[in-house]
């Protein structure tokens, strides 16, 4: 194992082509995750956020992706790497969780049989080891009587215990990375609670670094060290999790968190979607891709693409945003203040001829509409 | 399980005898031709006619007809008398069931050995040119009629008729205890025009399914867990999207035991298709009746046996 | 001599029980198998050869008594093995009076005292066996002419009588004597060794037969391997392509196409029978004699040729005699009796208005009344060539101003359920077609013609002709014994017939066959298929 982070993506570029023209899924992502550290990668669906991970597992090439730019593993380039021994860092070094259970889990094999499938692929065990660590697997994510469970199928388990079998399978070969995309979206909020503490206490006791990709930012709030908000491809703003929480730099990420409950904010307070719908990844917009949608727009932000940079006063908080500091932060104040978007738009600027937003949609990434949730 | 088995069991009896009531009302109460007439040639004596309706029960009304059909099968598996070979339908049946089932045997070995790895391998290389042209040959393969099949391909390459002498022609059927060799040879060119429709129709069925199943989440899971491509494809997406190709498959299967007529016209193999045709075209009701029946029997069991499969094929399915 | 003749069919055996035979293919078996008191043979198509008999048959002054000898020392296949006597003879006209062994022309062929058709067998009064090989019939009326002709039918063939197997199985109705061939008994020189239903039979010799005994059928071949239920167009290719293959029934046109181009030698042609438009004359509009000789004028026959494939298959008909038939050329041959409405074969319009005005319709167009369709119904076969020749009809009709309706129904259902069920009317029946039983005018013209064979059902006299004076002609001439007398006869019955212009005349048609290029097909040219104890393998 070498110095620095565990995995280094720098300038990933994930295209795609398609009869209707390329799909710019990822566009320029640089991120971190150290051993031992979780990063959250947040953003609408579509923003690219579940590309990135799949592509760091290499599971893009497959639909014919064309991949640019650097994944260091461990000191290893995985873009260049070949399917074989990519293969063999999947489910292995490199473990990944997904968002729906039920369809995650192959409906006609035992779940039982689907992780010692998991362990054998990487480690010539006997079936009766395989299986026993299996058993034992399912008892580490608190599956109650795992003997018995590991002969039923993934029809017969509960939406949280499913979820837990497939952390299960995850871990079975001792992850050094888990990426979890969407874990907790498809689950009940009593559940997903659980989940979360689940993948806490797992990391605490093995060590591994954790990526969480949601929509959600109640998320990942509890859990995370850092977060990564990307928006249409792109990273928009980089910081710790307090940062993002305390501090947040780009007006999407103000939208992402007032379009969250929570409990330090007065309950009649009103939830507010960020208006219109994310870019097309084909027909990009100009300038900054927010800004059809960024309430503080400036004439020039229609024709200049800001740049991922640090904020004045803290390195480690990265941001692309047009706007000045000093006003984002008046705005986030007037923002924390309870006021309307619309009554801080003159502290940006004269702004453009206002249009009428387009329809507000909900933000969701998955098959559940992103509702009340608690963080 | 034993209970559903026992209940659709029953459904089976009460379909056979709704199937053999409409058969016999549209043979029998509405015929094409006079069996007594027929059995008797053309120039008959009026008493002599009067004589063979009624040992065939002509005479009675149509629900007496009906009511010693059934007791004849219930009590004696009786199916009746053929008026054009004088024989017992059952007999007649169980002496055409072999061919009919090499045949049928034969050509799905075939259809899933040609089908099946064609489909995957579309799927798998959905797109490509390989993938356009073998789903526009199983197009052609589809719509080509299988008696014009037949015909075509003895005109080519049967050893008797065919431009070139490569396979035995039509009429060389032979059992397979009597000579196994022969048995082989006479059913290779028929197995290949039963099996082609099937083999294109099962490549289209497997190649979509597959297709679908390789888009499923589980199948994203399967490649996260770093199993090889070949295992996620045969073990994951295959496994899936075979499953409805078996329900087919039974159905197909209950279908062409029941004769598989136009192929065994065309090559003259001696199965319960072809006696059939022979019942109808010589409107010999009691074999019509016999072979509609069994092809019934068959096609309802073949349902039957899918839907129990179908419980230990996909977990999900309880009875 | 020797070797193996293969026999390749698309149609299968109906009844090999000789009893109950009356089915060209199974004839081919029957004349193999059996042996009836006489035979039509290839080198004697017309003239009865003694077979089973000795010699010709006596018949009394009256006609009305035949006695036959038969051959002493002739004796049935294993199991039997014994010899043949008169008493088995009898015994053979009893199982055809015997309602479970079904026979469909005892009634009609051999009138003798006090014979009835009823389940079960019993003597016959009018059959005496003075001695093991005399064989007297008293008939109830003076029929020995048409008689001694029909005693060539395969139900003449002796049977063992008391033979238990036999006995048993005629108690069942129908009789199941012929569920299973290779078990029944044979007289002929080959017997049926194996046999499956629809699908195979094979014919190996008869170790009790005695060439020099029979003295007619040479059975050249060893074995006869016989192939049924084939694809008509395979068969005939196979045979057409084969060195050793005969097939025994009529190639589809396509083949048969193909044959005359460039296989001629493979092809053989023999008269197969005649066709004819059937015209009700019982129900209107051709109640009325002079609107059916009308509308035989106006037709276009010529057509109906073409419509069955040309010159190759027939020619265009005159009456109802036809060429295979003797009499033919006593009726006038082709171009018949000369009456004016079947001299112009492409239809002749002053001739048909000529009769339309003697109908009563002046402007040669049809005005009057129709039966209860409203229209004259057509009814035909809906295989090819029916539809053809429904519309040939159609066509001559309108021309004529009739009003049409055209059904078309499968071949056995015109038969059965229209043109042979009195009770449906049907006006036309143009598909219809007759081939005689045995080569005599008698069975060419009887049973279509006279009013006395009309029945309710199945009946064959489509035209529902009653001409008293063609039902006592029909009667009186059947008993004549001279030949010359017999044809002379029967030719002014033909013309009588067409006199009362029953039937549009269509088409005498022939029957081509096929054989492989090794094989001596020899044909039966009054059963129009091969004779397969004639024919031989090189």
């Amino acid at each position: 194992m070498t110095d620095g982070p565990l995995l280094k993506v720098e300038d990933l570029r994930v295209y795609f082509d398609t009869e209707d023209g390329v799909v710019h899924a990822v566009d320029g992502v640089s991120y971190s995750v150290d051993t031992g550290k979780t990063l959250g990668i947040v953003g609408e669906s579509g923003s690219g956020k579940t590309v990135s991970s799949l592509t760091t597992l290499g599971l893009t090439r497959l639909q014919g992706a064309t991949v640019t730019g650097r994944i260091h593993f461990e000191g290893r380039d995985l873009v260049g790497l070949p399917d074989r021994e990519l293969r063999r860092l999947r489910g292995n070094d490199i473990a990944m969780i997904f968002q729906d259970p039920l369809s995650s889990l192959h409906p006609f094999y035992k779940v039982g049989h689907q992780l010692v499938e998991a362990i054998r692929t990487h480690r010539n065990v006997s079936k009766s080891a395989a299986r026993k660590r299996a058993i034992d697997l399912l008892e580490l994510v608190g599956i109650p009587d795992p003997q018995r469970r590991a002969d039923e199928y993934p029809h017969e388990f509960s939406g949280g215990m499913r979820q837990r079998a497939m952390i299960a399978m995850a871990l079975s070969n001792e992850p050094k990375l888990l990426i979890a995309d969407e874990p907790t979206t498809a689950l009940d909020v009593t559940v997903q609670a659980q989940i979360l503490a689940l993948l806490q206490d797992l990391q605490d006791r093995l060590g591994m670094a954790i990526i969480i990709i949601t929509h959600d930012l109640g998320v990942v709030a509890e859990i995370t060290d850092e977060i990564c908000v990307m928006y249409s491809g792109r990273i928009v703003e980089r910081a710790s999790t307090d940062q993002i929480f305390d501090a947040p730099e780009h007006p999407y990420t103000w939208g992402l968190l007032k379009s969250i409950p929570r409990l330090d904010r007065p309950r009649n307070e009103d939830l507010v979607p960020i208006a219109g719908r994310p870019p097309s990844l084909i027909m990009r917009p100009s300038g900054c891709f927010f800004h059809p949608r960024c309430p503080y727009v400036q004439k020039r932000h229609r024709t200049v693409d800001p740049e991922l940079a640090p904020v004045p006063d803290d390195s480690h908080h990265q941001v692309a945003c047009l706007l000045d500091s000093s006003v984002r932060r008046k705005i986030w104040n007037g923002l924390q203040a309870g006021r309307d978007p619309t009554s801080l738009r003159e502290l940006a600027g004269p702004g453009l001829p206002s249009r009428a937003p387009a329809v507000a949609a909900p933000i969701a990434s998955g098959t559940r509409p992103g509702g009340l949730r608690a963080p | 399980m034993l209970r559903y088995i026992i209940r659709r069991l029953l459904w089976v009896i009460v379909l056979l005898i709704i199937v053999s009531m409409v058969t016999f009302v549209i043979f029998y109460a509405f015929p094409s031709a006079d069996p007594a007439v027929l059995r008797a040639g053309r120039s008959p004596s009026p008493a002599l006619i009067a004589h063979i309706r009624h040992t065939l029960g002509l005479d009675q009304p149509i629900y007496v007809q009906y009511w010693r059909y059934l007791e004849n099968i219930i009590l004696h598996f009786n199916f009746g008398y053929s008026y054009q070979f004088s024989l017992p339908v059952t007999k007649l049946i169980f002496q055409r069931l072999p061919a009919t089932i090499s045949l049928t045997v034969g050509a799905v070995v075939v259809w899933l050995l040609v089908g099946l790895p064609v489909g995957m391998i579309s799927a798998i290389r959905r797109r490509t040119v390989l993938d356009r042209a073998t789903m526009t040959a199983t197009l052609v393969a589809i719509s080509a009629p299988v008696y014009w099949l037949g015909l075509m391909s003895l005109l080519l390459v049967s050893n008797d008729i065919g431009v070139v002498h490569i396979f035995d022609g039509a009429g060389t059927y032979t059992g397979l205890t009597a000579d196994p060799g022969r048995w082989f040879g006479s059913l290779i060119l028929p197995w290949l025009v039963l099996a082609t429709a099937f083999a294109a129709f099962y490549a289209r069925l497997l190649r979509s399914n597959l297709i679908e199943t390789m888009s499923e989440d589980y199948i994203r899971t399967a490649r996260a867990k770093g199993l090889p491509e070949r295992e996620v494809i045969l073990r994951h997406g295959v496994r899936s999207a075979i499953t409805p190709i078996v329900t087919v498959l039974g159905i197909d299967i209950g279908t062409l035991l029941g004769g598989a007529v136009l192929t065994e016209y065309v090559f003259n193999i001696p199965g319960v298709g072809r006696l059939a045709y022979e019942g109808i075209i010589n409107a010999d009701l009691p074999v019509i009746q016999g072979t509609v029946l069994f092809g019934a029997f068959f096609i309802v069991i073949a349902n039957l046996i899918v839907d129990v499969a179908y419980a230990f094929l996909d977990p999900r399915v309880r009875y | 001599m020797g070797g193996t003749l293969h026999v390749i069919t698309a149609e299968a055996w109906e009844h090999l029980d000789p009893g109950a035979s009356y089915f060209q293919i199974d004839y081919l078996v029957e004349y193999a198998t059996q042996s009836p008191l006489y035979m039509f043979t290839p080198t004697s198509p017309t003239k009865p050869v003694p077979l089973l008999a000795s010699g010709q048959p006596t018949v009394s002054p009256d006609g009305k008594t035949v006695t036959v000898h038969i051959k002493s020392g002739w004796k049935f296949s294993p199991p039997v093995n014994r010899t043949v006597t008169s008493k088995d003879v009898a015994f053979a006209f009893e199982r055809m009076y015997n309602a479970n062994v079904v026979n469909g022309y005892a009634a009609g062929y051999f009138p003798i005292v006090g014979a009835k058709t009823a389940p079960g067998d019993r003597p016959i009064p009018g059959i005496s066996t003075p001695n093991n090989t005399t064989i007297v019939f008293h008939l109830t009326k003076p029929f020995a002419g048409t008689m001694v002709k029909a005693l060539t039918l395969p139900g003449t063939s002796a049977v063992p009588a008391n033979y238990a197997p036999l006995a048993k199985a005629d108690k069942s109705s129908p009789s199941t004597w012929d569920s299973n061939p290779p078990s029944q008994v044979f007289t002929g020189p080959y017997m049926i060794k194996s046999y499956s239903a629809g699908r195979s039979m094979t014919l190996v010799r008869n170790p009790n037969w005695s060439r020099s005994l029979d003295g007619v059928r040479p059975a050249y071949a060893d074995t006869i391997v016989w192939s049924a239920g084939n694809d008509p167009t395979v068969a005939a290719r196979q045979t057409l392509a084969s060195s050793n293959l005969l097939m025994a029934d009529t190639p589809p046109s396509p083949v048969l196409q193909t044959a005359y181009q460039s296989h001629k030698k493979q092809l053989s042609v023999a008269p197969l029978g005649i066709y004819y438009a059937a015209l009700n004359t019982q129900v209107p509009p051709f109640n009325n004699i002079n609107l059916r000789k009308a509308v035989i004028a106006m037709q276009n026959r010529n057509a109906y040729l073409l419509d069955r494939g040309g010159k190759l298959v027939g020619h265009v008909a005159t009456g109802f005699i036809y060429p295979e038939v003797p009499g033919f050329a006593q009726a006038g041959g082709n171009a018949g009796g000369g009456q004016d409405f079947v001299s112009h074969p492409g239809g002749d319009k002053t001739v048909a208005c000529k009769y339309m005005k003697l109908a009563g319709y002046p402007n040669c167009k049809y005005t009057g009344k129709y039966g209860q369709y409203g229209s004259v119904l057509i009814v035909g076969s809906n295989a090819s060539p029916g539809p053809q020749e429904m519309q040939t009809v159609q066509s001559g009709l309108n021309a004529l101003g009739f009003k049409t309706t055209i059904k078309a129904v499968p071949q056995q259902t015109m038969y059965s359920k229209f043109c042979g069920y009195v009770k449906a009317h049907i006006t036309v029946c143009p598909t219809a077609g007759w081939i005689e039983d045995f080569p005599d005018p008698y069975a060419a013209l009887f049973i279509p013609f006279s009013g006395q064979a009309i029945v309710p059902i199945n009946n064959s006299n489509w035209p529902l002709l009653n001409d008293p004076k063609v039902n006592a002609a029909l009667n009186t001439d059947a008993g004549i014994t001279n030949q010359a007398a017999r044809l002379k006869a029967f030719a002014q019955v033909n013309k009588m017939i067409v006199n009362d212009a029953p039937a549009i005349p269509e088409v005498w048609s022939d029957n081509a066959l096929l054989e492989g290029t090794k094989v001596k097909g020899v044909l039966d040219p009054w059963n129009d298929d091969w004779n397969l104890a004639f024919s031989a393998t090189h």
